[in-house]
Order: structure tokens, then C-alpha cells, then sequence
């Protein structure tokens, strides 16, 4: 995500609101630590051998798939919880199965983030991991 | 929102949360919002409520309610902040263990729960000191706003 340092600052102010509802730690990290996409980059850049390469950048894009089935389900709880909350006589109690659908689907994504952070991690060496983590960044 | 098709109405603090978030996830494909602060859309609502509810002491209390949910987001955003700086310390050393991480993200899990709830409490507080006019008046303005959420996806950058 390039975004100028004092903007990068405020975005993130509006991505907290997106947070309540929308993603957990792993969302926070994928839009601002670094994005899928800067990681393959990275990877390609460092790992010079090519079945390692591409088995790394494999299991980036599986997650990514993963990711994304999580969060169609994610985008489905939301919009029917916007939806009771658009009503005046809407319930709190109507709210919270919803809410914890969602909680337990943001968990399961940063367990798979987390998971596939450690098995990239498991393939690479210390200067490796260190080249991958700086590629990028200056 | 990927998956999202249609406008889905909002009541005002829920819906200044979600616009706020459109455009920080840049699906609205301004530019020139991304950088904008919370500041500005809490003013935005705070505009709308007091052009929706004619009740002088309604109003004031639910101006009060809109400076609660802006402190909220200030507080909740300081603490992402937070989590993202320290996900990159831990990340980069090699030799962090999974228990570290687990940690991390249990803890800002639940921030992010307990804000969300205080939100919530916000929205809902608001909700009751509306009347149904008011109510609908408010959420037909904030759809507007919302349907800008509609195509973003968070992280999509990244794709």
C-alpha cells in the first residue's frame, strides 16, 4: 500500500473504524504491514531457487484463496447485521449471533495468516527471512 | 465491498464507521479522501443530526453521542497502530515463537471486540433518542455515503 507517511497516518485512523466490523488482525496487517502481493514480490526477489520459489509463492496464493472465501462469508454476516441496525426498533440481542459468526471467522483468518507466516518462515534461512522482510522497504 | 450488491441503509454512527472505512480501504477510488481524517466525517454527522433533529435537548445529547464514537475511533486507532508496530517487531526476529503471536493477535482481538461493543452502545443509543422520522431521515443521508462502500475490499490493494 503506498501511501505517503502523514496520509498512511490517517488512513489507518478510518481502516480502525473498518476493524469493528470488517477484519481482524490479519486485515490489519494485509492492508497496512504489507499485502499479499509485496510478499510474492519479495520472495521472488530473494529465493533464488526455483522449486522453493515457487512452492513459497504457492502456498501465499492458497492463502489468499482461503482468505477470500472467509471473507465473502465475513461480507455476508455484515450485511445482514447493517441491515438490523438500519432499523430504529432493531434489538441488540438481534446483533450478537451475527457479531459472533464473524468473531470466529476473523479468528480463523489470523490463525491461517499466522500459519502461513510460519511455514514461509520454516523454508527460509535467518538472512533469507531478513532479505524477504526489507525487500521493498527502504 | 466484494460480494456486496446493494446499498444497505445505516444508522449515523454506524454509518459514518462505515464510510470512514470505504475510503480507507480505497475502493472509492478517490484519492483525495484517503489522507482525509476522522475529524472531518465526525463533522459530517455532526452536521446531519443537528440539520435532522429540530429537539434542542435531544440533539445536544446526540452530538454528544458523535464526539463519544470520534474519542472511540481516535482510541481504537491508536491501538492498531499499536498492533501493527508491534507484529512487525516480533515478525522480524526469526526466532519468535507461535505462542508470541498468538498472544499479539488474542490481545488485539480483543481491543478491537471492546471497542466495537462501545460502538455498538453508541449506535444504539443514538437509535433510541431518535424518532422514526428523524431516524429515517438520518439513515437515507448516510446511505449515500455508504453506497461508496459498496465496491472496496480491504487489502485488495494487495492483489
Amino acid at each position: 500500500m503506498n501511501v505517503p507517511r502523514r496520509e498512511r497516518g490517517q488512513a489507518l485512523i478510518l481502516l480502525a473504524a473498518w476493524l469493528f466490523f470488517g477484519g481482524g488482525g490479519s486485515s490489519a496487517l494485509v492492508a497496512y504491514d504489507r499485502p499479499a502481493k509485496e510478499v510474492k514480490k519479495a520472495v521472488d526477489h530473494v529465493i533464488t531457487g526455483e522449486t522453493r520459489r515457487d512452492a513459497m509463492v504457492k502456498d501465499i496464493d492458497n492463502w489468499e484463496s482461503g482468505q477470500d472465501k472467509l471473507e465473502d462469508a465475513v461480507n455476508k454476516n455484515r450485511e445482514q447485521l447493517l441491515q438490523i441496525m438500519r432499523r430504529k426498533d432493531a434489538q441488540r440481542s438481534q446483533t450478537e449471533p451475527l457479531i459472533a459468526r464473524m468473531d470466529e471467522t476473523f479468528r480463523e483468518m489470523d490463525r491461517n495468516f499466522l500459519d502461513m507466516r510460519f511455514r514461509l518462515k520454516e523454508q527460509v534461512t535467518k538472512t533469507e527471512w531478513k532479505e524477504i522482510l526489507a525487500y521493498g522497504r527502504d | 465491498m466484494r460480494g456486496v450488491r446493494r446499498s444497505i441503509g445505516l444508522g449515523a454512527l454506524l454509518a459514518l464507521v462505515c464510510v470512514v472505512a470505504a475510503l480507507a480501504a480505497g475502493g472509492c477510488g478517490k484519492k483525495t479522501t484517503k489522507g482525509e481524517s476522522i475529524e472531518r466525517y465526525s463533522e459530517e454527522l455532526r452536521e446531519r443530526v443537528s440539520s435532522h433533529v429540530p429537539d434542542e435537548q435531544r440533539k445536544e445529547q446526540m452530538l454528544l453521542l458523535v464526539d463519544q464514537l470520534e474519542a472511540l475511533l481516535k482510541r481504537f486507532n491508536q491501538q492498531t497502530m499499536d498492533f501493527v508496530a508491534s507484529y512487525r517487531k516480533l515478525n522480524a526476529d526469526y526466532d519468535s515463537d507461535r505462542p508470541a503471536f498468538d498472544q499479539l493477535f488474542a490481545d488485539y482481538s480483543a481491543e478491537r471486540i471492546s471497542a466495537r461493543t462501545e460502538a455498538l452502545d453508541l449506535h444504539f443509543k443514538l437509535a433510541a433518542l431518535a424518532s422514526v422520522e428523524e431516524w429515517e431521515s438520518i439513515s437515507k443521508a448516510e446511505t449515500k455515503l455508504y453506497e461508496k462502500f459498496q465496491s472496496s475490499r480491504l487489502g485488495g490493494e494487495g492483489k
